[in-house]
């Protein structure tokens, strides 16, 4: 195309005549340059069009037919990184838009071919420092009063609360597998936001919900993490092995009970959920009578565990002499059947295929699943022997995938948004500001902790005013953090209903503690002092007094938490006195033991430079700054209303619609925080939570 | 043990998650609603029927399946005992409160109520072929339709029948919206922590962030969800914290623990004239499977004294004629204690109703000891009876047979 035929082309009198190069003409030449570098750059354009995320025609709905090269877009690019993945930076989507649909799909699903990152291993605490032994609290208590020891201490003593040693290294325990599970959590997250195969980490987030084990119940963090170990072994291969591994796996033994399911007195619990739950469906063919039979069929499939020594390595055993090996009949078939017989059985019955289709249809493309497309997809996966990968290569090549109805349609969940907040900025490492687990629990998520074995209900669920309005105050934190030298960590805070305790029960000569970030330790607090840290007196401000010598000189005068807490609480101080042990005050010194233990997560804030963003993208603009974060972050468009009084605030905030490159380190600073408080307002709508 | 459901009921698990058993069903507040809300207004407050525009209702949900024969104590009766032995609750510990029934004596805030008159006791409430499992049983008493596949919780159909949706008419003081207050017009406030309550940010930005609060229609429904969401959080969030940030009061709840929290927030609510008529707290915590001697003693003090702080407070505040207070949970424990110093599921329990406008006492017939099924008490009460007492005798609201889907008679216990 000649730059002639751009020279004017909405001009309805006949071109200047071969050498006449009036001034008009020049101009509309120079504009028409302009528009030609920038339509064949990369770079977004401030425009009024409409923008394209993606979405195909309305036929695509339903329709399996993979896309085409032809039909393979940017767009479609990320809005496959972010469903299959975490999303991505512009490179990496980018990079998936330059393949074809088909290797891009295979470049994300065939993740096996791809290094794997080299994961880092979990880094334990050294939470047994005096061997795990695990004792329910009258258990430990008499053996305490019988021998002395309990739990591997010296748990009697002399004076007030004679056995409390004992009960305070069970609370010990207890919350130091809490503190644990939380840096297992974000250990998890990071793989999650470093790894080249994003989707194993999806798929396997995917198989944590839907076989939704806690560590409530299970309670050793090294069952947990190898737990999920085994969803990630098995994410993409045969469903059918997936199924086998899970019912071996020692977590799920204890969780749904297996591990009690012996002849003669079956438990069925794991029974009735792995085919409520994890196959078939509620009341899609089975009964109550198969439930049982199944139960029998999983009798003896148990763990080794010796709970006097064992920190949570229980391996999976198969004891014969526990299996009812009678005739059982299951879902209509009669033979002596043991576990891996019954998982073969329900596998194959056809509810197994409509069930685990229509789960992974609703987490991956949209809710609403129309009949005919569930059928092909349940005949896929069936006549694909329940191999998950090539089901997943249907759909995420499909045009439905890619459909109106499909494209921004899903409200990330609370993983999903941090993370892939994370992978957008182009993070390489978990910020330890804000705390993931925080922000992803106030947010109704916990890593490793679903809240019951429903698993997580999603979708909408993950939305209500408080949580909406969680989501922005997330960013807000991450974009600016407080003095990390200020803060008391939250995997170091004891919960306000047990840090009182120490005053609650001044007889019992509690020491009171505060985590100091500065030694990175427990510290003991003179009791006048812990009460007004109580009061709101912040750590720093605590070790300060102590310091410059101020709290040595202070009396217990007017302190409103004592007195508050000795007239509020005289039934708890009754109850407690005379006694042996005292569960409260094992609650508190647990707690502070635990803090002691468990490593803390390193209060590290995000390594975040926007202005070196809007150098090396070139942004000049306002709009242009607002159409790089919309693009770069967002899978739906902003209403123009919003979008506008965001641009108005840019302007404001940077002082005019230019924005002008940083001359000096104040200049730049200023620049940043300008850059910030916009994106935090653009990942604070209502749109950045679809994708 | 887990007790068999009805098989010709095919309640599904999936369609009540699909419903919303953690919270879905917000306000459409669309144009389009419009038949809907003229068709409320007849049946509403608004036509004159309502009998206090004033009355709120506190429902407390204790969540886990509380004890409640640890908790009103039968020490009367010797099966009690033998049942419990070491567990029962020692005879010259039980705070008395007629011949045959006493309170666990953890209780003393309860027992001040109960001799004030101000706090019923309705014995055995439950409900037919009662389900053993927290996530069912609980769903079950959040939608008031056991063995249903309801999609909306009583108290959002109840909100939806009796008003136009009105801002901040529910609030759920949670980190997770209860299904309990799932409305399909109403737009529950959800909030825990009033000071987070808000979005964190300058001057400038608050104004963006009122663009937060507009609702335009997409054509995309989750977004079209968000957005209504966003516009509940906008408009309750400044309302909230300035109730919760305004608030003294110098009368003592007890220790501080997750309920006496709550309940403070509702007082500042209720003290701040916010237009709520139902606020929603939980407490957790009471699946007393071992150790029960300790947590449940505990348990009960944090419950009891918040309970009667609250009574106070509102008293103080001059709304005790307009606040009634309902208490409930899942389903009781087993009658016989167990090996690990603790109960197992039950089923049957008392629900209590707490308030200035309650006549105080017992009301319907405790269950019996010896006559169990399966080692479980035998309901005697239905516990959506205590709704529709609710409803009608306090919120003045008649049509509750629509509400709770059924034809339950309240029960006679106001002043």
């Amino acid at each position: 195309m000649r730059l002639a035929d751009l020279a004017d082309p909405t001009a309805t009198e006949p071109h200047a005549r071969r050498g006449e190069m009036g001034a008009r003409h020049l101009v509309a030449l120079v504009a028409a340059l302009v528009v030609a570098l920038l339509l064949a750059s990369s770079a977004p354009i401030a425009s009024s069009a409409a923008r394209d995320f993606g979405a195909g025609p309305d036929a695509w709905s339903g329709d399996l037919t993979p896309i085409t090269s032809a039909e393979w877009t940017r767009a479609r690019a990320a809005h496959l990184l972010e469903r299959a993945g975490f999303g991505g930076t512009p490179e990496e989507v980018e990079r998936l838009a330059a393949m074809t649909p088909a290797e891009a799909v295979a470049f994300l699903v065939d993740y096996d071919s791809l290094p794997d990152g080299d994961p880092t291993p979990f880094d334990e605490s050294p939470i047994y420092p005096n061997g795990y032994k695990f004792r329910s609290i009258q258990e430990l208590a008499r053996e305490a009063m019988t021998t002395g020891k309990a739990l591997g201490i010296d748990a009697r003593r002399e004076g007030k609360l004679p056995l409390q040693p004992g009960i305070d290294e069970f609370y010990t325990l207890l919350w130091s597998d809490f503190g644990e599970i939380a840096r297992a959590g974000q250990w998890w997250a990071e793989r999650m936001l470093t790894t080249p195969r994003p989707f194993e980490e999806r798929m396997t987030l995917f198989w944590h919900d839907h076989f939704a084990t806690s560590q409530e119940k299970v309670h050793r963090h090294r069952k947990m993490i190898r737990h999920v170990d085994t969803l990630r072994q098995h994410a993409l291969g045969d469903f059918e092995d997936l199924l086998v591994a899970v019912s071996q796996d020692p977590a799920m033994l204890i969780w749904l009970d297996n591990k009690d399911n012996v002849k003669g007195h079956p438990n069925e619990n794991y029974a009735r959920e792995i085919m409520e739950l994890f196959t078939m469906g509620e009341g899609n063919g089975y009964t109550e009578a198969d439930i049982r039979e199944v139960a029998r069929a999983f009798t003896g499939w148990t763990i080794t565990e010796d709970h006097t020594t064992d920190p949570g390595d229980g391996v999976f055993v198969d004891r014969a002499e526990l299996h009812d090996d009678g005739e059982k009949t299951i879902l209509g078939q009669t033979g002596d059947f043991d576990g891996y017989e019954a998982i073969a059985i329900i596998v194959r019955h056809p509810a197994t295929a409509r069930f685990i289709t229509e789960k992974i249809y609703r987490y991956y493309v949209r809710e609403e699943l129309d009949r005919a497309l569930h059928d092909r997809l349940a005949a896929a996966l069936t006549e694909g022997g329940f191999e998950i990968a090539p089901l997943m290569k249907t759909i995420f090549l499909s045009r439905d995938f890619y459909s109106e109805p499909t494209v921004g349609s899903m409200i990330k969940s609370p993983v999903h948004l941090v993370v892939s907040t994370y992978r957008k900025l182009g993070l390489d490492e978990i910020p330890g500001l804000p705390d993931f687990g925080e922000t992803t629990g106030s947010l109704g998520q916990s890593l490793f902790l679903p809240p019951n074995v429903a698993g997580w209900p999603g979708h909408y669920s993950w939305i209500n005013p408080a949580t909406l309005l969680s989501r922005g105050n997330f960013v807000e934190a991450l974009l600016f953090p407080p003095d990390p030298m200020l803060i008391e960590p939250p995997d170091k805070d004891i919960h306000p209903g047990y840090r009182k305790i120490p005053v609650m029960f001044p007889d019992y000569d509690i020491v009171g503690h505060v985590w100091d970030q500065r030694t990175m330790r427990m510290e003991p607090v003179p009791l006048v002092l812990y009460d007004k840290y109580l009061a709101g007196l912040p750590p720093h401000e605590v070790f300060a007094m102590i310091e410059d010598g101020r709290a040595a000189t202070m009396e217990m005068g007017e302190s409103t938490m004592m007195n508050g807490a000795a007239m509020g609480t005289s039934k708890m101080a009754q109850v407690a006195h005379g006694e042996q042990y005292n569960l409260a005050v094992g609650v508190y010194n647990g707690h502070v033991e635990a803090n002691r233990r468990v490593k803390p997560i390193p209060r590290v804030p995000a390594a975040i430079d926007l202005v070196a963003v809007a150098e090396r993208y070139e942004i000049d603009t306002v709009a242009e700054l607002v159409d790089h974060f919309i693009e770069r972050f967002l899978r739906v468009e902003i209403h123009a209303d919003r979008r506008a009084a965001i641009e108005q605030f840019a302007r404001q905030q940077l002082g005019a619609d230019q924005i002008a490159r940083p001359v000096d380190d104040a200049t730049r600073a200023s620049l940043e925080e300008g850059l910030r408080r916009v994106l935090h307002l653009i990942l604070s709508t209502p749109e950045y939570q679809l994708a | 043990m887990l007790i068999r459901k009805n098989p010709l009921a095919p309640f599904s698990r999936r369609d009540l998650l699909k419903a919303g058993a953690y919270g879905l069903g917000v306000s459409t507040g669309l144009p389009g609603l419009l038949t809907r809300v003229a068709r409320a207004q007849t049946t509403s407050a608004l036509d004159g029927s309502e009998k206090s525009p004033d009355r709120i209702l506190v429902v407390v949900e204790l969540a886990g399946g509380n004890d409640g024969l640890n908790t009103i104590v039968p020490y009367g009766h010797d099966a009690y005992y033998r049942a419990r032995p070491k567990l029962g609750v020692a005879r010259d510990e039980v705070l008395k409160l007629d011949e045959e029934l006493g309170l666990h004596p953890s209780c003393t805030g309860l027992e001040s109520l109960f001799k004030e008159g101000k706090m019923a006791v309705v014995h055995g409430c439950g409900y037919p072929d009662p389900n053993l499992s927290h996530f069912t049983a609980m769903g079950w008493w959040h939608t008031g339709v056991p063995h249903g596949n309801a999609e909306y919780g009583w108290l959002g159909r109840f909100a939806d029948a009796y008003s136009q949706p009105i801002d901040n008419y529910i609030v759920n003081v949670a980190s997770q919206q209860s299904m309990a207050v799932t409305s399909e017009m109403h737009s529950p406030v959800v909030f825990d922590d009033p000071e987070r309550f808000g979005r964190f940010g300058t001057a400038a930005q608050q104004k963006v962030f009122e663009t937060f609060g507009e609702v335009y229609p997409t054509g995309n429904s989750s977004l079209d969800f968000v957005n209504r969401v966003s516009r509940t959080a906008t408009a309750g969030a400044a309302s909230v914290r300035n109730a919760c940030a305004e608030y003294r009061s110098l009368v003592d709840y007890g220790s501080d623990n997750d309920l006496t929290l709550d309940l403070k927030k509702v007082a500042a609510m209720i003290a701040a004239e916010l237009p709520t008529r139902i606020y929603y707290v939980q407490m957790g915590g009471f699946d007393t499977h071992a150790a029960q001697a300790g947590s449940h003693n505990t348990l009960l003090i944090y419950m009891s004294d918040a309970l009667r702080g609250f009574i106070t407070d509102i008293e103080r505040l001059g709304r005790g004629d307009d606040v009634a207070v309902m208490v409930f949970t899942e389903f009781g424990r087993r009658v016989e204690e167990n090996a690990s110093g603790g109960t197992d599921h039950g089923t049957a329990t008392p629900m209590f109703v707490l308030g200035n406008r309650v006549a105080g006492g017992f009301y319907g017939q405790h269950p019996s000891l010896e006559q169990l099924h399966d080692g479980n008490l035998v309901m005697t009460t239905d516990f959506r009876r205590v709704y529709a007492t609710m409803l009608q005798g306090f919120m003045g609201y008649s049509d509750t047979d629509a509400v709770l889907k059924g034809e339950y008679p309240p029960i006679d216990l106001w002043t």
